[in-house]
């Protein structure tokens, strides 16, 4: 199903290139398309180039070149022939196609006064496949899930390590139901489509039987719109960054729902330094801050501080966790 | 058995006549069924935002036979992503679709201008070609309806005159 969505986005040449390449689409993260110049796939955390029959090289000079046709091709059929309803997308730089899969495009910024209008003369397409990982938050769910309910948590990660997946599929268990905890309502706010992969308003991605989304919403703006209307009992959210997201996220606390939100950063100590967040530590907001290692094991947690800031868990060095309860 | 065969002839030449008549009005109800839908498909660009399959499929629901069979056909040829451009898949579904009606070849064609335009570019430009290919068809249509009634009585005045010719001819 999922090579059947990715090869309908492109055009005769590259989807009959892609399709007789032997690729797990399940393996396949990200096709990049950048006009006359190789075509190149990101397959299991390395770079692959595809010749023309679609066999795999590791040199560049063996690849397919990208021809300015095989980009506007596939313009049209990621948009479904209308780009005129994607302005908006495009505007933010990418879209989200049937699948949850994500494509991100770079062309000509066309500017009005300050403001971005949108990107013409796209040249570059980037296709980040998307991948859901049941069962990635397992290990976290006892620290995170307890007595019936849930802890306010923060995911504290760089770029590119997983904290969405594993966001993801904590809004599905917690949806879904836990041995400890029965199913929630789950409120998410998807500023960037990322966490849903909604299409037409259609998560594509499995979030869990009581969870709604609002899709394209600012962060801030969204938590209290899902309070109002959707009365959840949790709500979540990807990448807390602004003074107005984080005073959202203490009005939605007040108001008793559970947070689950994400954040960038490596460390304890980057949470604790950045302005905005070092107010929501010392009013201990967050009940559980989960820090994930670095790129070079996505997903994994490392540590796991209570909102005292006792560690609750340090995956360093494969210790036991230290404790599983706290405040 | 001569009157039964005048009479005969002179019928069969005046439904020709009537036949002729009902096309014209015919050929001006389809134009009025593209009309509509062109109007739709403007409402759903202008305020929906749906990419074009989409639009074609709620609209095919809704609307009535020749133009539902054709939304619902292009919508669902469009989804396959069949490796076509837009275009072509538009003009194919014209002709399989709307051909067999009361349709002049000018209006299939004025029609496909239209489906050319389409998913191109910006909204504007959607809406832009949607309100021309409207101001056409609707000018189209009031010409015929202001022509109708005259061109019915010629026409039915030519069946029973051609009729009678006919028979006069023949006997």
């Amino acid at each position: 199903m999922k090579r059947e969505d990715v090869l309908k986005l492109f055009p005769g040449r590259l989807r009959d290139i892609l399709g007789r390449a032997n690729l797990d689409f399940d393996r396949l993260q990200e096709i990049r398309l950048r006009v006359n110049k190789p075509l190149i796939l990101l397959y299991d955390g390395r770079e692959v180039f595809l010749d023309g029959f679609g066999r795999q090289w590791s040199i560049r000079q063996k690849g397919y070149t990208v021809t300015p046709e095989d980009i506007s091709g596939t313009l049209e059929y990621i948009s479904s022939y209308s780009m005129y309803a994607y302005e908006e997308e495009l505007r933010q730089g990418y879209l989200t196609v049937q699948g949850g899969h994500r494509v991100g495009v770079a062309g000509r910024a066309v500017v009005e006064g300050e403001k971005l209008k949108s990107v013409q003369y796209i040249s570059f397409i980037n296709v980040r496949i998307a991948h859901q990982i049941p069962g990635c938050a397992e290990q976290l769910l006892p620290y995170v899930v307890e007595g019936g309910g849930v802890y306010h948590t923060l995911i504290v990660s760089a770029p590119r390590c997983g904290k969405t997946t594993l966001l993801r599929e904590l809004i599905r268990r917690i949806s879904d139901g836990t041995e400890s905890c029965p199913g929630l309502s789950v409120g998410v706010v998807d500023e960037r489509s990322e966490i849903g992969g909604c299409y037409l308003g259609i998560p594509q991605n499995d979030l869990g039987v009581r969870t709604d989304v609002l899709d394209g919403c600012p962060k801030a703006q969204g938590m209290m719109m899902l309070v109002r209307s959707m009365s959840p009992a949790v709500i979540a959210v990807d990448e807390i960054a602004t003074g107005e997201d984080i005073r959202a996220v203490e009005t939605v606390a007040g108001c008793g729902c559970k947070i689950l939100a994400t954040v960038h950063g490596s460390t304890m100590e980057d949470v604790r330094r950045r302005p905005m967040l070092e107010k929501l530590v010392a009013e201990r907001i967050f009940e559980r801050y989960v820090i994930l290692d670095g790129a070079a094991a996505p997903g994994r947690v490392r540590e796991i501080y209570d909102g005292r800031g006792t560690c609750l868990y340090d995956g360093r060095g494969g210790s036991l966790p230290l404790a599983k309860t706290g405040s | 058995m001569r009157p039964a065969l005048l009479l005969l002839c002179c019928l069969f030449s005046t439904l020709l006549g009537m036949l002729y008549a009902s096309r014209l009005k015919s050929r001006i109800r389809e134009l009025k069924g593209l009309e509509r839908m062109a109007m739709l498909i403007r409402q759903e660009i202008a305020y929906g935002r749906l990419p074009l399959p989409d639009i074609f499929g709620r609209l095919g629901r809704r609307m009535e036979k020749p133009q539902a069979d054709f939304l619902r056909a292009l919508g669902g040829e469009l989804k396959e992503h069949g490796d076509t451009r837009f275009e072509e898949i538009f003009s194919r579904q014209v002709d399989a679709c709307l051909r067999t009606g009361n349709l002049r070849q000018e209006d299939l064609d004025s029609l496909k201008g239209m489906g050319a335009y389409l998913g191109y570019l910006d909204r504007d430009t959607q809406l832009h070609t949607l309100d021309m290919y409207l101001r056409d068809t609707q000018s189209k249509i009031r010409e015929l309806s202001e022509q109708y009634p005259e061109k019915s009585r010629v026409c039915r005045a030519l069946g029973i005159m051609g009729g009678l010719f006919l028979a006069v001819l023949l006997f």
